[in-house]
């Protein structure tokens, strides 16, 4: 839940049929508004042309994306992003993960009512065969499941074994989720609950 | 599917891996707890795990009576959601 507080993904769309035609300027112009963020951002990308560390604002800039995607690891980075969209008024649907009470407070803040909200209800079924939960924390910030259990496993032996570094690990996890959802800030903390490493 | 009333998918493709599967459907409210209750009774029956996302619109009141619903149910919504702001145009009651 702590770690969570350090977590904002923001998701920016055209939805097909409806807004989708004629978008690509847009979505460059919105990356124009995230890029000013870049310095306080723990990743941004998209499955097209990558992720963070793959790929750079110059680039998203100029490319065709149709999906812009950007992780804040604080509130107020975030509201003043969200409040600039708003003011841009660029019609393209914009989605927040995070606390539910921050994101709706936050909101209020800019001037925006929410307008539909996904609820976890967790994880159902024959949940032993599902790998520790410190482990489910992070493999879970990739929805698309790039991210492997065994990898983490492996790394956190790694950093207990001093050859890598909290830090080093994060960004080597960072690096499957070919999106730029996964959050390696948040990341290097919990890596540092789990394991001796710096 | 075969059968879409019952569920029971075509026979060649029982034994087929699948990483991941996503099943969405629409359903009202005064539904919903008999829904996420049948979900509930067939997660004791299966031998793998899913997990489930539950979408709804915001109330005028700023609301949303699903959790109330789901925990109802004998679900625990997570404390982080994912929240489309409104910024989007058309609406969809505009379209």
């Amino acid at each position: 839940m702590e770690s969570l507080s350090e977590d904002y993904v923001m998701l920016i769309m055209p939805a097909r049929g409806i807004n989708f035609d004629g978008s690509e300027e847009k979505m460059r112009q919105v990356w124009e508004v995230i890029s000013r963020y870049e310095g306080e951002l723990a990743n941004f990308g998209n499955a097209s042309n990558g992720n963070s560390h793959r790929t750079t604002m110059e680039v998203l800039k100029k490319a065709t994306s149709w999906i812009a995607h950007a992780v804040f690891k604080d509130r107020e980075t975030l509201k003043a992003c969200l409040r600039e969209l708003k003011e841009r008024d660029f019609g393209i649907s914009v989605v927040i993960s995070g606390l539910y009470e921050d994101v709706g407070e936050l909101c209020a803040e800019v001037g925006l009512s929410p307008h539909t909200v996904e609820h976890s209800l967790g994880i159902h079924g024959n949940t032993e065969r599902l790998p520790d939960e410190n482990i489910l924390e992070i493999t879970t910030m990739c929805g698309h499941a790039m991210v492997s259990p065994n990898l983490v496993t492996h790394l956190v032996a790694e950093i207990d074994e001093g050859k890598i570094s909290c830090k080093e690990a994060a960004k080597e996890l960072s690096r499957m989720c070919d999106c730029g959802i996964f959050n390696p800030y948040r990341t290097e903390k919990l890596l540092r609950k789990m394991t001796t490493g710096a | 599917m075969v059968d879409t009333n019952t569920g029971k998918i075509n026979e060649d493709i029982l034994d087929e891996k699948a990483l991941s599967a996503i099943i969405e459907f629409t359903v009202d409210n005064d539904r919903l707890r008999e829904a996420l209750k049948t979900l509930k009774e067939v997660s004791t029956r299966i031998n793998t795990v899913f997990s489930v996302g539950l979408i709804s619109r915001v109330g005028g009141d700023g609301t949303l009576p699903t959790v109330a619903i789901a925990r109802e149910a004998g679900f625990s919504p997570r404390p982080n959601t994912k929240t489309n702001v409104g910024l989007g145009r058309p609406l969809t009651e505009e379209v």
